[in-house]
């Protein structure tokens, strides 16, 4: 029956949705870090979407696959979520299992609110997530399925997506192509049954709006030169989260930069001049191009509780020092920006020292608007304190840790190391072998400084020296390599330049003076700054690392005046990204267009048309197969000789007639075969047209039919010619 | 579609019956079986007939041959100039016994009534009649009296010597569902029917082969024929056509479309199908259709009529696969010299 008969395969619709639902988390990615926790997510929402089928087809209710869904759900989280007091595993959902999951929930809860995007995905936060992903599946289930609002679902599997539309994120456009496949085939298949006769070929539906979609959102603005997404309306995000900024801890050194930020980002005051540098994070792991920032457990000393510094400070009272108070505006870290040397700081709140990293890293508090202030002896290095640390280098101080000297096996370390000894030459300490290489890179006769980088392959090191073209990350990861393979421990500290003077004491630092560069470990000292990225964008290098002021002066140290022009800030070196970093954003869109759009716009439409061909392979519903029955006709008709061809005013079985009767002025009438042959295609295409349950005939019989009709009004037709000759 | 589609059992009986009719009227009148099929259609869609044909041809031979076969009250009614419409539907009587009126049921009161020569009549009986018609029901004297079901009226007409008659208005002629032309019988019908009837009267043999109930159950079964949008499309492109043709100064109204569906139902319940075929369609698109149309004066003149230029229509209108929003399409327009 036709009459309000259910679309053929509503269950179908159930694993389209819950794969929508999936792909909607890349929605998030901007703010989550995809990885194995995805997995957790994926496992539950089979298994709900697994209840939700098996009930449906034992139950003809509209609620309970839902209700089995939800159980199932929180059945399979108990074990993956719920943790015991002491960190157990639950295994089975008793009242205490599903207390504690609550309490994962909450937690999750707690560190979503405190955490800054993009968020590392911890145990509570996956199962806060899991929850909100299997709470969208069912209601977008029951919604498509249960009471067949499949295109009212499409606005639930859309929410994922909205902070992306509202934030103007860069999303996966593959993943929301595929989530609105999914939705569309999940329309086709919940479709309403109503008493209609339109034939509607669902497949050539799909086919088509995939491709228009496709076309829509990615051929078009990419054709304009936009960047896949400029169809789609955007919604300015407001001020205030405009102007919140972030470090882009993503540094690749393939990626160009493309915007520049005059955004206010912390200011400070102090009567010692301008700091060199705040210092953020440490970065060690480098595979070639770009940098990894691993995840770590918090520290446990309190930043407040003494000096700061990643090596003992003997001297520390007798030192020259000055009081820095620093204001974050509206930058959003974990991690306190700090000058580069020694240091106390003065801070409320739970922050803690990282004495391997050098950093301060906050407890679910992050540094917007935060007020602190540090005391710092900013000359505390010295040249020849530095060439002193040589036989502690010999007795073998560096750190153990093998990280810090590890060249990745993607760089083409003997080349890197052949033009390092060519640098360093006779230096025979490492002081002197540092300010080889940072002088080599600094000059602009060799190297220029640049925000648009030449694509790389697997080693952007080399591609770097080869170009010779960059900015502070292709300068600073390669003084990174070339001191490592000298076998100087070395890493790379992230962070801002010390802005531009605004009065004689205070200074602002904007969101374009986010900057890295290399630390160099010295037994004694610690982890030294260096500044192999040119003057044009940083100014003099560091006192204690400057040939110039060191030279002549044999041990004496220059001072550095307050007045000391401030670097010309020229375009922003590294790209502090706006609200939530978008990592890699600026990639693609120098290279035109990515391969993969492409390529992913054909997988799509061979995709759809393999769905049409096995819909109608298969018979299609029995809407296509009126379709067919139809199509059948109207070729045979086109097909037939002309004084078989019948007038559009006849009815299917007149048509037959006509035909019959044509064939007997050319020839000798249809043959018993082709005559029953005619009538069931005719019997067919009537009942198609206006049968209420349509034809049972499939696709091959009636062409079959047709065939045997064709055939013989052919032959006929020509024997006829040949007669008349 | 709320009523849910006949049962194959259900359908099987009203073809069991409708031939069963086809068959007792077809013993005498031979050779006449699309009039037959028409009549029948009307009845299972509860219209009425209206026969015009020149005398003695079997109009009137059809109608009681019809009534005959089934069981049911006949009411035949004369129609002359001096028919009153208390003749048709009946009066009250004033009882002097118990001092109260009765009311007297004119023969209208039946399933089947035949008018014999309606034309004959005056308007004012005429309009008695087709009220009945129409309302299914009588008031006489402030109370109103439904007819019995099923009701038929067959209505015979004699469309020459018009002299002194009342020829039905439009508006009249549309209240029936169909008009039906006899027509004279093939020479080889006719032959026959000089030989069955050698002396006496062939309707005194019809033996009835069904009763009301199974012609209303019947009518029941018709209703719940299913109609697809194609098939509606058909209809109002073909309704579309009468009211655009420029032969033509008055096309089919509304009332038509509804009734053209409706006997298509029925003669689709007939052939035991639950669904309707243009077929069916084409096939009564003259008897519901050609008696509304006033053909243009310049058109009869050229000696066409009302029933020709139906057939035209009908040939020259495409057979829809499917409904469309858009409007009818012809396929080809109809381009005559006047």
């Amino acid at each position: 029956m036709r009459t309000g008969a259910p679309g053929r395969s509503p269950w179908l619709a159930t694993p389209l949705i819950a794969g929508a639902t999936f792909l909607g988390l890349y929605g998030l990615s901007t703010m989550l870090e995809m990885g194995l926790w995805m997995r957790s997510v994926a496992t539950v929402l089979i298994v709900a979407a697994a209840a939700a089928i098996i009930t449906r087809l034992l139950s003809h209710s509209r609620t309970l696959p839902t209700v089995v869904a939800a159980l199932a759900a929180v059945i399979v989280m108990v074990p993956l979520f719920a943790r015991g007091e002491d960190g157990s595993r639950h295994i089975l959902p008793t009242p205490g299992a599903l207390g504690d999951l609550g309490v994962a929930l909450r937690d999750g809860v707690d560190y979503a609110a405190a955490t800054v995007a993009p968020a590392p995905a911890s145990l509570a936060l996956t199962a806060l997530i899991t929850a909100g992903a299997v709470a969208m599946f069912l209601f977008a289930e029951h919604l498509a399925v249960s009471w067949r609002a499949t295109a009212t679902a499409g606005l639930v599997l859309l929410l994922p997506w909205l902070p992306a539309v509202v934030f103007q994120h860069r999303v996966p456009s593959a993943a929301l192509l595929a989530a609105i496949v999914c939705w569309l085939l999940a329309l086709a298949f919940t479709r309403r049954g109503a008493p209609t006769d339109r034939r509607v070929p669902i497949a050539g539906a799909v086919a088509a709006t995939v491709a228009t979609m496709a076309a829509a959102l990615v051929v078009v603005p990419t054709a304009m030169g936009g960047n896949g997404w400029g169809m789609i309306p955007r919604i300015d995000a407001p001020a205030s989260l405009q102007t919140a900024t972030r470090l882009n801890l993503a540094l690749d050194l393939r990626t160009s930069l493309t915007t520049n930020s005059t955004t206010p980002v912390i200011t400070y005051s102090t009567s010692g001049g301008q700091v060199e540098a705040l210092r953020v994070y440490a970065l060690t792991d480098f595979n070639g191009v770009e940098w990894d920032r691993e995840v770590t457990d918090l520290p446990g000393s309190s930043a407040s509780s003494g000096l700061l510094w990643s090596e003992t400070v003997p001297d520390w009272e007798e030192l020259s020092r000055e009081r820095i108070d620093i204001q974050v505006l509206n930058l959003i870290e974990s991690n306190l920006p700090l000058p580069p040397s020694p240091r106390t700081v003065d801070i409320d709140g739970p922050w803690y020292y990282d004495h391997d990293r050098d950093e301060v890293v906050g407890d679910g508090v992050s540094t917007a608007n935060l007020q602190y202030s540090v005391v710092t002896a900013d000359d505390y290095t010295s040249p020849d304190e530095l060439r002193d640390a040589q036989p502690a280098i010999r007795a073998g101080g560096d750190p153990t840790d093998p990280r810090y000297v590890t060249v990745s096996p993607a760089i083409d370390s003997g080349r890197v190391a052949d033009l390092t000894a060519e640098v360093t030459g006779d230096a025979t300490t490492r002081y002197d072998q540092a300010v080889a290489i940072q002088d080599f890179l600094r000059n602009t006769s060799e190297f220029t400084y640049d925000t648009s980088v030449s694509p790389s392959g697997g080693d952007a090191v080399s591609t770097f020296l080869e170009d010779r073209t960059g900015y502070c990350v292709q300068f600073g990861t390669t003084m990174v390599v070339m001191a490592r393979t000298l076998d100087i421990p070395a890493r790379l500290a992230v962070g801002f330049l010390g802005g531009e003077a605004t009065t004689s004491s205070t200074f602002v630092v904007e969101g374009g003076d986010a900057h890295v560069w290399p630390e160099l470990w010295f037994p004694g000292e610690g982890w030294v700054r260096f500044e192999p990225t040119p003057a044009v964008q940083t100014g003099p290098p560091p006192s204690y690392a400057d040939p110039y002021l060191n030279a002549p002066s044999d041990g004496e140290q220059a001072p550095r005046g307050p007045t000391t022009a401030a670097p010309q800030q020229m375009p922003e070196d590294m790209l502090p990204a706006p609200a939530q970093p978008t990592p890699g954003q600026a990639a693609a869109q120098d290279d035109g267009v990515p391969l993969w759009v492409p390529v992913g716009i054909a997988l799509l439409l061979v995709t759809a048309g393999v769905l049409a061909w096995w819909w109608r392979a298969r018979g299609g519903s029995r809407l296509s197969s009126a379709a067919s029955a139809e199509q059948v006709w109207e070729r045979l008709r086109a097909e037939l000789p002309e004084p078989l061809q019948w007038p559009a005013s006849l009815t299917p079985y007149e048509a037959a007639e006509h035909a019959e009767s044509g064939m007997r002025v050319i020839g000798d009438g249809l043959s018993g075969g082709a005559r029953e042959a005619l009538t069931r295609l005719a019997h067919a295409v009537a009942d198609a047209r206006y049968a209420p349950e349509g034809t049972s005939a499939d696709v091959a019989t009636l062409r079959g039919w047709a065939s045997a009709v064709a055939e013989e009004a052919h032959a006929a037709a020509k024997a006829e010619r040949a007669g008349v000759r | 579609m709320s009523p849910s589609l006949p049962t194959e059992a259900e359908l099987e009986a009203v073809a069991d019956v409708t031939a069963r009719i086809r068959g007792a009227v077809a013993s005498v009148l031979s050779g006449l079986d699309q009039a037959i099929s028409a009549t029948l259609a009307t009845a299972l869609a509860q219209g009425h007939l209206l026969m015009e044909d020149v005398p003695g041809v079997g109009k009137t031979t059809l109608a009681r041959a019809f009534a005959a076969s089934i069981n049911c009250s006949v009411g035949r009614i004369q129609f002359t100039p001096d028919l009153l419409p208390s003749d048709v539907t009946g009066v009250s009587i004033f009882r002097a016994d118990d001092h109260r009126f009765e009311f007297r049921p004119g023969p209208i009161f039946a399933n089947v009534v035949i008018a014999d020569e309606i034309n004959r009549a005056s308007p004012k009986t005429q309009a008695a009649l087709l009220e009945s018609m129409q309302e299914r029901a009588v008031t006489v004297d402030g109370a109103t009296r439904a007819l019995p079901a099923p009701f038929l009226v067959v209505a015979t007409q004699n469309p020459v010597e018009m002299e002194g008659t009342y020829p039905l208005p439009e508006a009249q002629r549309d209240r029936f569902m169909a008009q039906v032309s006899v027509g004279y019988p093939e020479a080889r019908a006719e032959m026959a029917m000089l030989d069955s009837h050698g002396g006496h009267d062939p309707l005194s043999e019809v033996t009835p082969v069904a009763d009301a109930q199974a012609l209303l159950d019947a009518i029941h079964v018709a209703r719940r024929i299913y109609a697809a949008p194609a098939i509606k499309q058909y209809i109002v492109d073909l309704v579309t056509a009468t009211r655009q043709d420029a032969a033509l100064r008055l096309g089919a109204s509304p009332r038509a479309s509804l009734q053209l569906l409706a006997a298509a139902k029925a003669r689709a319940a007939m052939a035991a199908r639950n669904h309707v075929l243009p077929d069916d369609v084409k096939a009564l698109a003259v008897p519901v259709l050609a008696h509304r149309l006033i053909v243009s004066t310049e058109s009869r003149l050229s000696g066409r009529t009302a029933a020709q230029i139906t057939r035209e229509l009908v040939s020259a209108t495409a057979v829809p696969s499917g409904a469309r929003d858009a409007a009818p399409a012809r396929e080809a327009a109809i381009v005559r010299a006047t």
